[in-house]
């Protein structure tokens, strides 16, 4: 127990003096809090208090996130050739960094990622594992993580996993998640590996052969899934043309993240499966930084490990309460060291909540919307703003279950010009579907296009991603 | 000598008996507060050897002033920490308060008579059998299991005779927090006779009972409170009879406790783990409410803890 207290105190003391974090006291910590479950069954009373870090005081997060933002930023102007060149350039001073000024570094791209990738990587750095974004949203981007952010990151997962109940070492994660998506299935199994749960990793493959993992091994069936809202999608659907229900599985949950997750489908998930579907967001680039979604529907982002801003996504000035805006984020030093970004525009879209006080179970951390698409999907119809989500939630909220949603949609004479598939329709005609959508308020000529046999020329999905195997091919 | 071990056996016995059954009911009846990540391991078990060790070589050699804080602050931390739980902050703060106070300005001018030496120990008695409750619970509660305390028992067993014996800290000891504020023991004095246990083995005692409790039920206790009786309180008291080493002419006695005791632990604790695996704090939780669950509904008693 008092090596235990010595550990928390090097780990606080790291935090809090932007210190490296050592990799191995936290998988100790780890170890510690696997006795500490063991014996007491639940971690101790003021485990919220460890988790949510110091930021529920306003004042006290200001000045936790001005610290570690000017550790972030002055360590980036002197070790990243990108942003060397970048403060060069600009008239603010990493080392006296406000809240306040932080609209006036520019924002970093993509493209400034996939223009300049090696200039990132900072100075005397040892980069080990490569890891890729799917692509799915464009050419994919490359980031280098040093071995230290490799053994860190999932020590800090695990830790969290187990404090929260999420991941015990009586669980069994399946994990149908890109093969490329490196960081992402290294975390996993190596969370696994620190907690002492089982996991598979069977990567996009083929629906049915990761049904017959999910509902095979009886009493050691998986209990938890990670994967896409896509592949889930077509999970569902070939477990009910199966017949099998949620007696017929032992999940507890099922982790989604990478893409839009939409109501209807996480409900037939947690129908079929029997298990609670979690609505995250990770996203390659701003790794480690990470965000839950509460029950009440609420994104709340991990604020330990990175500096969230909600920007216009024209101006990149911050919006105000209620209002649509995408997300930047800025992961931390030390967390985050080979490869820093810093206020690197996701393109990912959420809605300000208004400034009143949260009352969810995740009320400890600001919060935002969920994702609402991508900033270069936002549409207008009739002057309103339309998200992705909005057309989504409506499309596969359709008799029909059209999951994953694929369609492509536009502005057409203030309107939104929607093309889908007849088969995504079901007995549905396109005016029927106009008419759903005009009575949520969204002004949608619906037109039928030709049905693709993946349905990837209307709107790619990770889902599109499949791995072959001999064993699918002998079906 | 007869009647000074007759009084020694009753002082011990009350002492060592009252404060592992106080310790017992504090046990199921009240949850301290743990740290969110933390359980007793075999480290601490050493650390806690560590400080046995220096701790009175500390007592010793510390100026009595000094000494007088460091034992008010020992006291105070156990007390608030054992018994926040229990009471309203400022109770609690005024009732610790109290006792410490009417303890030192006793100690400091009520010991010319026996009366006065009574009131010294009653008060005494008070602050140390809460403290022993106290910091027992806190160590089971925070996951210390019955083999911990069988192998530190059995590792006193070795330093308790040692010190007593080959380097005489123990009797040093003894004679010197005699009257001093917050001596840390139970005692009594009647006449001429005058009797005390050390906290030191109050707090194997008690840990031993709740821990043996907690892994195994009504027979740990059962047995606990056999070896606290015979091997800590009546087997001491009656050491001076038959060794004579521990009688010092008429300064009093001073037993080596634990080199009777530990054994006698450690052995119980072996017999003990061939019943089956020792509880943890979430099993015996488990066991607790269901047993608690049929007599709150007013059925029959169908599930046993132990």
């Amino acid at each position: 127990m008092l090596d235990t207290g010595i550990r928390q105190l090097r780990m606080a003391r790291s935090l809090i003096w932007g210190r490296p974090i050592s990799a191995d006291n936290v998988r100790r910590l780890v170890g510690d809090a696997l006795r500490t479950l063991e014996e007491f069954g639940a971690p101790g009373d003021d485990v919220q208090l460890l988790l949510d870090g110091p930021y529920a005081d306003p004042e006290l997060r200001r000045s936790f996130q001005t610290r570690a933002l000017r550790r972030t930023a002055v360590r980036a102007a002197s070790l990243s050739p990108f942003y060397r060149e970048l403060f060069a350039r600009s008239d603010v001073a990493p080392d006296r960094l406000t809240l306040e000024d932080l609209p006036r570094v520019p924002l970093t791209c993509k493209q400034d990622l996939l223009d300049r990738a090696e200039d990132f990587v900072a100075d005397g750095s040892r980069p080990y594992l490569s890891t890729r974004t799917t692509g799915t949203t464009g050419r994919p981007t490359e980031i280098w993580l040093s071995r230290k952010e490799i053994e860190l990151w999932p020590a800090m997962a695990a830790l969290s996993g187990l404090l929260r109940g999420e991941i015990g070492p009586a669980d069994f994660m399946q994990i149908n998640i890109s093969s490329r998506a490196t960081a992402a299935v290294q975390q996993n199994v190596t969370v696994c590996g620190l907690v002492g749960a089982r996991c598979i990793v069977l990567g996009l493959v083929p629906p049915e052969e990761s049904l017959d993992g999910l509902c095979s091994g009886g009493d050691a069936a998986p209990t938890l899934l990670s994967t896409y809202p896509s592949y889930l999608a077509e999970l569902v659907r070939a477990a009910r043309q199966r017949g099998l229900g949620a007696g017929s599985f032992r999940l507890r949950r099922i982790d989604c993240g990478g893409e839009l997750l939409s109501a209807s489908l996480a409900a037939a998930a947690a129908e079929t499966f029997g298990a609670a579907v979690n609505d995250t967001f990770a996203m390659t680039e701003v790794l480690p930084v990470s965000g839950r979604t509460c029950a009440e529907g609420h994104l709340h982002h991990d604020l330990n490990m990175g500096l969230i801003e909600i920007v216009d996504p024209d101006t990149g000035q911050p919006v105000g309460p209620g209002e649509i805006g995408t997300v930047v984020v800025t992961p931390y030093y030390p967390f985050r060291e080979c490869m820093p970004v810093l206020r690197y525009d996701t393109r990912d879209l959420v809605q300000r909540l208004p400034d009143e006080a949260l009352h969810c179970d995740l009320a400890g951390t600001p919060g935002t919307s969920r994702i609402l698409g991508k900033a270069d999907q936002l549409l207008r119809s009739e002057g309103r703003p339309v998200t992705p989500r909005d057309l989504v939630e409506i499309y596969e909220a359709l008799p029909s279950q059209p999951w994953p949603a694929r369609f492509t949609a536009h502005e057409h004479d203030g309107r939104i010009r929607l093309s889908v598939a007849q088969s995504g329709l079901g007995d549905l005609t396109p005016d029927a579907l106009a008419e759903r959508f005009d009575a949520a308020g969204i002004a949608v000529t619906v037109q039928l296009a030709d049905d693709d046999a993946l349905g990837r020329r209307l709107r790619p999905a990770r889902a599109d991603l499949l791995e072959t195997t001999f064993a699918s091919e002998e079906r | 000598m007869l009647e000074q071990t007759v009084f020694q056996t009753c002082v011990v016995l009350i002492g060592a008996l009252s404060t592992t059954a106080c310790a017992l009911v504090y046990f199921r009846n009240v949850q301290l507060d743990r740290p969110a990540i933390g359980c007793f391991n075999g480290r601490d078990l050493v650390i806690l050897f560590g400080f046995i060790v220096t701790l009175p070589v500390l007592y010793l050699f510390l100026p009595p002033v000094v000494l007088t804080v460091f034992l008010v602050i020992t006291f105070v931390s156990a007390l608030s920490i054992g018994y926040r739980p229990l009471l309203p902050r400022t109770v609690l703060w005024a009732a610790i308060g109290l006792l410490i106070a009417t303890n030192i300005v006793v100690a400091r001018h009520q010991l010319g008579t026996t009366r006065g030496w009574q009131l010294y120990w009653i008060l005494t008695s008070v602050a140390v059998l809460g403290a022993a409750v106290a910091v027992s619970n806190l160590y089971v509660q925070g996951g210390m299991r019955l083999r911990h305390v069988a192998w530190f028992a059995l590792g006193l067993a070795v330093y308790d005779p040692i010190f007593s014996f080959g380097v005489p800290l123990t009797a040093r000891l003894a004679d010197a927090f005699a009257g001093f504020p917050l001596d840390p023991s139970i005692g009594f004095r009647a006449g001429l006779n005058s009797a005390n246990i050390g906290i030191g083995d109050l707090l194997v005692y008690s840990t031993f009972a709740v821990a043996a409790y907690k892994g195994y039920g009504r027979r740990g206790v059962r047995l606990a409170f056999a070896l606290v009786t015979v091997f800590g309180g009546v087997a001491p008291s009656l050491a001076p009879l038959v060794i004579t080493a521990v009688v010092r002419g008429n300064v009093g006695v001073v037993v080596p406790a634990q080199l009777f005791f530990g054994p006698a632990a450690f052995v119980g604790y072996r017999i003990l783990a061939r019943t089956g695996p020792e509880r943890s704090m979430q099993a015996w939780r488990a066991a607790s409410a269901a047993r608690e669950a049929p007599e709150r509904a007013g059925e029959p008693f169908l599930v046993a803890a132990g």
